[in-house]
């Protein structure tokens, strides 16, 4: 066999491969270059675009193209990002973001004082990337009522226990008292901050679970507004 | 004539210098009261309490005058003409038999009573306008070197007495009018007068002591806030409160050239005229933040006259 003709069999298809990475290239670019978020939303992962936005089921993933994109993401991620917490800031106006490298968000949960990070936001795939421990815990003090009795029972103990050092005034009292008081000033904080979570969530989603849902729907909500938009 | 003679005529005429003396003093005193009945500005009136007062504080040689009064009564004179002048009685020096005392009352505030105090301790002439039940400072006063200065702490004090806290934030309003009254009379001559959290303004930044802040008192401050549904804010140099709809008060840091920090407080309002101790008094739970944690939110603010 000549190895030749075979190795020149393949130039078309290397010239068809090499032609659509280079196709996928150009368009990204132009895409990127006419401000047409859709279409560089749709070029990043084409199936989820199709089945989302366009209800297609079962489309055609194109990672092969897409993984090109993967060394200039954090860049495209910053010229996406200020369209996107723009809409972010007008459905979820609590959540506030803080670009930790380029073109990572994290998410910050309110602008008081210590205001928890919820995780990161995800520029390319339009997604909350929640932290579970921080969102669990929001979870549990809003659908939970005896977490609620739990904290309140647990400051309560803390009071009494201060009551009877400052009574008995046994040696070291003041330094018993005082690392109560720290104690109570924590789960003061803790409660304040998970207060101020609930407190936005009920105000702007209703309820954790709207919040929830909301969140998870921010791809095809933040595309459609776009959609809207474009027509 | 004799040693004796000589000696006698030398008594005699020292005795002579002494009475000239005496009577030249005794008509300086007479000529300065008389100005200071007479006088219709405030540097008249001032100077002429200053001249009284340096006059008491020579020694008559051979006469003493029957009556003496200390400095305190001249500058308590002084306090109550001042705002004569300007046709308002807020001070009254009268006592409950309606006879001339060496206090102050201000009409409206039956539980004030003041009086002039000085520190011995100080090497600057000025008097301290004190409080008699709370023994509280308010204010330095100073007619030589011409400075006024409100005491920070005394005010924060006075308001978190027990007298202070039957005062409404109107009284206190009312109160701290007064003393701006005052100040703005001195201004027209030249006194120096610092009005710290008197001042409204919201280019008024009042520097704390202490550099540092720890996050203890912040942690409070953000449970009290967030218990009292006050809006509070992180900020990259500190924090905000939105106490109301019209006012803010702000806790920041500001390094300086030498990359020393300073924390600050400062009220900020859509009017203009709210002050850090309307904000004091009209917060109760804030007052007693700052007042708990006075060790490190005290306001960096004349040291030497108002010590501790």
């Amino acid at each position: 066999m000549n190895l030749h003709i075979v190795g020149d069999n393949k130039i078309p298809i290397l010239n068809n491969l090499i032609n659509s990475k280079i196709d996928y290239l150009n368009s990204i670019k132009e895409a990127i270059d006419e401000h047409n978020y859709l279409l560089i939303y749709e070029l990043l992962d084409s199936a989820r675009y199709n089945e989302k936005i366009r209800q297609w089921p079962h489309a055609d993933p194109n990672y092969f193209l897409s993984n090109m994109t993967e060394t200039i993401q954090p860049e495209l991620s910053e010229f996406l990002a200020s369209k996107l917490l723009s809409f972010i800031r007008v459905h979820f106006p609590f959540l506030y973001f803080r670009e930790i490298k380029t073109g990572v968000y994290e998410i910050i949960f309110g602008r008081w004082p210590s205001a928890r990070t919820f995780g990161i936001l995800d520029i390319i795939r339009i997604e909350f990337i929640f932290d579970e421990v921080a969102v669990n815990e929001l979870k549990n003090y809003m659908d939970n009522p005896k977490s609620v009795e739990e904290q309140n029972a647990q400051l309560n103990e803390l009071h009494r226990a201060n009551q009877l050092y400052a009574a008995k005034k046994r040696s070291g009292f003041e330094a018993d008292i005082e690392r109560n008081n720290l104690a109570i000033l924590k789960l003061e904080k803790d409660r304040a901050v998970l207060q101020l979570e609930r407190e936005q969530i009920e105000k702007y989603s209703g309820s954790f679970q709207h919040f929830v849902d909301q969140a998870g729907n921010l791809y095809v909500d933040y595309l459609s507004e776009i959609q809207k938009e474009n027509k | 004539m004799t040693i004796v003679g000589k000696q006698t005529l030398s008594n005699l005429n020292d005795f002579q210098k002494e009475i000239h003396h005496d009577a030249k003093q005794l008509l300086d005193f007479d000529n300065f009261y008389s100005i200071f009945l007479k006088s219709k500005t405030v540097s008249e009136t001032v100077d002429a309490v200053g001249r009284l007062i340096k006059n008491n504080q020579s020694h008559y040689e051979q006469f003493n005058p029957l009556f003496h009064y200390d400095n305190s009564f001249w500058i308590t004179q002084l306090f109550v003409k001042l705002f004569r002048l300007r046709k308002l009685d807020y001070f009254s020096n009268l006592d409950s038999n309606q006879e001339i005392a060496n206090c102050l009352r201000i009409s409206g505030f039956p539980s004030l009573e003041f009086y002039f105090s000085t520190n011995s301790q100080l090497t600057k002439d000025g008097f301290y306008l004190r409080e008699k039940n709370l023994q509280i400072d308010l204010l330095y006063l100073d007619i030589f070197n011409k400075d006024m200065f409100i005491n920070a702490d005394g005010f924060a004090n006075l308001i978190n007495s027990r007298i202070g806290k039957n005062l409404t934030a109107v009284d206190v309003k009312t109160l701290t009018g007064i003393f701006k009254t005052l100040a703005k009379i001195l201004g027209e001559d030249d006194f120096s007068v610092d009005l710290n959290l008197l001042q409204s303004g919201n280019n008024q930044m009042l520097p704390l002591s202490k550099i540092d802040l720890p996050a203890i008192v912040t942690d409070q401050l953000f449970v009290l806030a967030q218990s009292r549904q006050k809006d509070i804010f992180a900020l990259d140099n500190g924090f905000q409160i939105d106490f109301n709809e019209e006012m803010s008060l702000y806790l920041i840091q500001a390094i300086d050239s030498l990359g020393h920090s300073q924390w600050f407080f400062k009220v900020f309002d859509t009017y203009d005229q709210w002050t850090f101790l309307d904000v004091l008094t009209k917060y109760n739970w804030f007052l007693k933040w700052y007042l708990d944690n006075l060790n490190y939110l005290k306001i960096a603010y004349r040291d030497d006259l108002f010590p501790g």
